[in-house]
């Protein structure tokens, strides 16, 4: 057991700390998940490509940099020192759909992807969740009908993040109309330029339009777009979903012990509910400040040991919901302390990425415990999968 | 970086995990196996000290097997899960703190078993340096020679006798508890923080100790849930009781994580080493509270009794979350504002 990082290690610390240094952008990244928000998160992507620091632990052979997770690990401490902007919509790509191609696809597929993935040339979103599947996934009913060589699609997603600006989306598809359930599914990269696709974006609680509803009307997708086997889609989104549960959440999980260290830093400043002293003079809130750091920290740590057992298995295991539902509850509590800071003060709107922004952190936590499977079905995994319990599903 | 035990490390933990439950196993020690008797059978206490537990942690120099806390805090964990009496924390302490302080006689007779120490939690200001001042909780007790007493400043060796110490009916009725006084009483050894961090290691000790607990117990509960059956399914099977079992998964293993991370920063001098091993002992406490109460719970009726095993991690929960330092005095030291209260 040892914190030690090798001194080449410590030297790609270095390197990645000066590079941030003069690289990250100083305005915020735009909310409200229009164009605008689409080319500052491709243009941060591709100056982080042309630095040499894109796909860590990506293989070399596909424009990644083929290093350790201990790099990719200290890449994500720097990344959140220097206060680099939210993934945002490149999340999917770079953290569970390019990983998802790396674990499933072909040859191929990966050479013409993951470059263009890296290099910031396009945007990825994730097409799992449909009206009647949402926890359920496995409910899917939007199909596809094998014509010669191609996939012709018909059926709505929902709650598509990023749908109205990607080029590219993970899509599940039940190609066995017999079939029920987990069986009979295709995973297949969709271009969203296709013909016969129309998003429709919705607008959010916390004043974004983050996700979209897709509607597919015999949209054709060559055979050649199939991840895995056709009727093996399962699996593979299984593959996605645990990637996307896991070390997906590292760099956040890193980024909000920054952020609680913002919030400490604000009560020593702040009058507190005696009006004379500092907020940080109160028991209630110096001792509710002080457990939510030792939560994020006790996560930092959990991340850690994730990261080294993985290693081990070469794969990420059900362990990465423990982090998932950790993470979700420690984002809640940390934006409902925040408002009961700011008394009055919380009243204004600001979004999540300007400073001072913690009435749109707020609004947006309430989605912390949805996005990747809900709160409910974490604690399932881990209840059926880590602890042995007794399933009561089929 | 691997915060994953190596092989010689789960070798230990194995080691120890197995001579406990040949030797010393929780079932079957009801409540009045302590109260009156002994708190540790006395061959056990020598055994376990020939085994090396006292002195896994101390360099072969003074004595000791001369691994280091990391190895400490994994048997620690698996005294915790056992929920096992005797002085094994003012032991471990006693023995470092005499050997940073010269006296390594004092450190291998502690080591050997031979002399046992008492732990005295601070009650209010205590001082402590070549005389300790100050109200003292004194746990182990029984058949103690002399009373550790630390915080984070320092730690010192204090003779029983000078403490004056009247005993309690403990609620954590395996381990002798009594109630302290010293009065301007010589240290036998003492050291200051910067020497040797007495008060700290014993954080990340206790943290492990309240660590196995959270884990032990979590275990009886999915166990339980599996088996009892009602409306014609395990209980397990219904999400209150699963989700609640996910919950103290949740807390058990980042208890473990931050112990282990504590240990590692501690031993190496990382980072903010006292703050790590101080959020240990914190989010341990925590996952020992809650994970007992879900447990009882779990158990039904079942777990109100003595007579179902949940009982005992109650007790030993309740005890560790008021050894060394109070949940409040941990949140201060955590967030900084024990400094600048001083
Ligand atoms: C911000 C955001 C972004 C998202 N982005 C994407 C995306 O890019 N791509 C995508 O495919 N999806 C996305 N989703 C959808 C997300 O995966 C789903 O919201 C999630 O899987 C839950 O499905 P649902 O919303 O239909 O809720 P439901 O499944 O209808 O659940 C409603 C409530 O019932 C509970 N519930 C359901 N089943 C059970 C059960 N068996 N036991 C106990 N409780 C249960 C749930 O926990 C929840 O509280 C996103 C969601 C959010 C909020």
């Amino acid at each position: 057991m040892d914190l030690d990082f090798t001194p080449d290690e410590r030297a790609f610390r270095d390197e990645v700390r000066a590079w941030l240094a003069d690289h990250v952008p100083t305005e915020p990244r735009p909310h409200g998940d229009g164009p605008d928000s689409r080319e500052f998160d491709l243009a941060w992507q591709r100056a982080q490509y042309d630095g040499g620091w894109a796909g860590i632990s990506w293989p070399a052979e596909f424009g990644g940099r083929g290093l350790s997770t201990i790099q990719q690990l200290i890449w994500y401490e720097e990344y959140a020192s220097a206060d680099a902007p939210w993934i945002g919509a490149c999340f999917v790509g770079i953290n569970h759909g390019g990983p998802t191609l790396i674990a499933r696809a072909d040859d191929e597929q990966k050479s013409f992807h993951l470059p263009r993935i890296l290099r910031g040339d396009v945007v990825w979103c994730q097409g799992f969740s449909e009206p009647e599947a949402g926890s359920d996934l496995a409910n899917i009913k939007t199909r596809a009908v094998v014509d010669g060589d191609e996939l012709v699609v018909t059926g709505q997603k929902i709650w598509t993040s990023f749908a109205n600006m990607a080029d590219y989306q993970e899509l599940l598809l039940r190609t066995d109309p017999e079939s029920s359930r987990h069986k009979g599914l295709t995973w297949v990269i969709c271009d969203m330029s296709a013909p016969g696709i129309t998003t429709r974006p919705i607008s959010t609680l916390d004043r974004g339009a983050e996700f979209c509803e897709v509607f597919y009307d015999e949209v054709r997708i060559p055979i050649s777009n199939v991840v895995g086997d056709i009727g093996d889609g399962w699996s593979v989104a299984m593959s996605t979903l645990s990637l996307e549960r896991g070390t997906g959440f590292m760099a956040e999980i890193i980024d909000t012990t920054k952020t609680i260290d913002d919030l400490i830093e604000l009560a020593r400043h702040r009058t507190g509910p005696d009006g004379r002293r500092p907020l940080i003079a109160d028991d209630e809130y110096a001792r509710r400040l002080a457990a939510l750091k030792a939560e994020i920290t006790t996560l930092r740590s959990m991340a850690y040991r994730a990261i080294s057992r993985n290693r081990r298995a070469g794969q990420p295991g059900p362990e990465g919901s423990m982090l998932r539902l950790g993470y979700g509850n420690l984002l809640q509590s940390m934006a409902r302390l925040a408002m009961d800071m700011l008394g009055t003060d919380a009243l204004v709107y600001i979004d999540r990425f300007r400073s001072g922004g913690w009435s749109g952190m707020w609004l947006r936590s309430f989605a912390s415990g949805m996005g990747g499977g809900t709160f409910e079905i974490q604690r399932n995994i881990i209840g059926e999968r880590v602890l042995g319990l007794p399933r009561d599903r089929s | 970086m691997d915060l994953m035990p190596n092989g010689e490390q789960d070798e230990i933990a194995a080691t120890v995990a197995a001579f406990l439950v040949d030797r010393v196993p929780v079932v079957g020690r009801g409540r009045e196996h302590v109260v009156s008797g002994p708190e540790i059978d006395a061959g056990i206490w020598t055994e376990c000290a020939e085994l090396g537990w006292l002195s896994l942690g101390l360099p072969e120099s003074a004595g000791g097997v001369g691994y280091s806390l990391v190895e400490e805090m994994m048997l620690f964990r698996e005294l915790g899960r056992g929920v096992v009496p005797g002085p094994f924390l003012p032991g471990v302490l006693a023995a470092h703190l005499a050997a940073a302080a010269g006296d390594l006689d004092l450190a291998s007779t502690i080591a050997s078993g031979a002399v046992k120490v008492a732990l005295g939690t601070p009650i209010g200001p205590v001082s402590i340096g070549a005389t300790v001042a100050g109200d003292l909780s004194v746990t182990h007790v029984d058949d103690a020679a002399l009373v550790l007493v630390c915080d984070d400043r320092s730690a010192a060796l204090v003779s029983i006798d000078s403490c004056d110490v009247d005993q309690i009916d403990p609620v954590e009725g395996s381990i002798t508890t009594g109630h302290g006084r010293a009065d301007q009483v010589r240290a036998t050894v003492h050291v200051d923080a910067a020497t040797e961090p007495i008060f700290v290691r014993g954080l990340v000790l206790a943290a492990a100790a309240a660590t196995g607990v959270a884990e032990a117990v979590l275990e009886l509960a999915v166990a339980h849930a599996c088996e009892r059956v009602q409306f014609g399914k395990p209980i397990g099977t219904y999400q209150a009781i699963k989700h609640r079992c996910s919950d103290m998964k949740v807390g058990a293993d980042g208890a473990n994580a931050q112990a282990s991370y504590a240990a590692v920063c501690v031993r190496d001098g990382i980072g903010a080493w006292a703050t790590e091993a101080a959020i240990a002992k914190y989010v341990a406490d925590e996952a020992a509270r809650l994970n007992c109460e879900g447990a009882v719970q779990i158990h039904g009726a079942m777990g109100f009794t003595s007579e179902a095993l949940p009982h005992r991690y109650v007790y030993r929960a309740h005890l560790l979350g008021r050894t060394l330092a109070s949940r409040a005095a941990l949140l201060d030291r955590i967030i900084g504002r024990d400094m600048a209260r001083a």
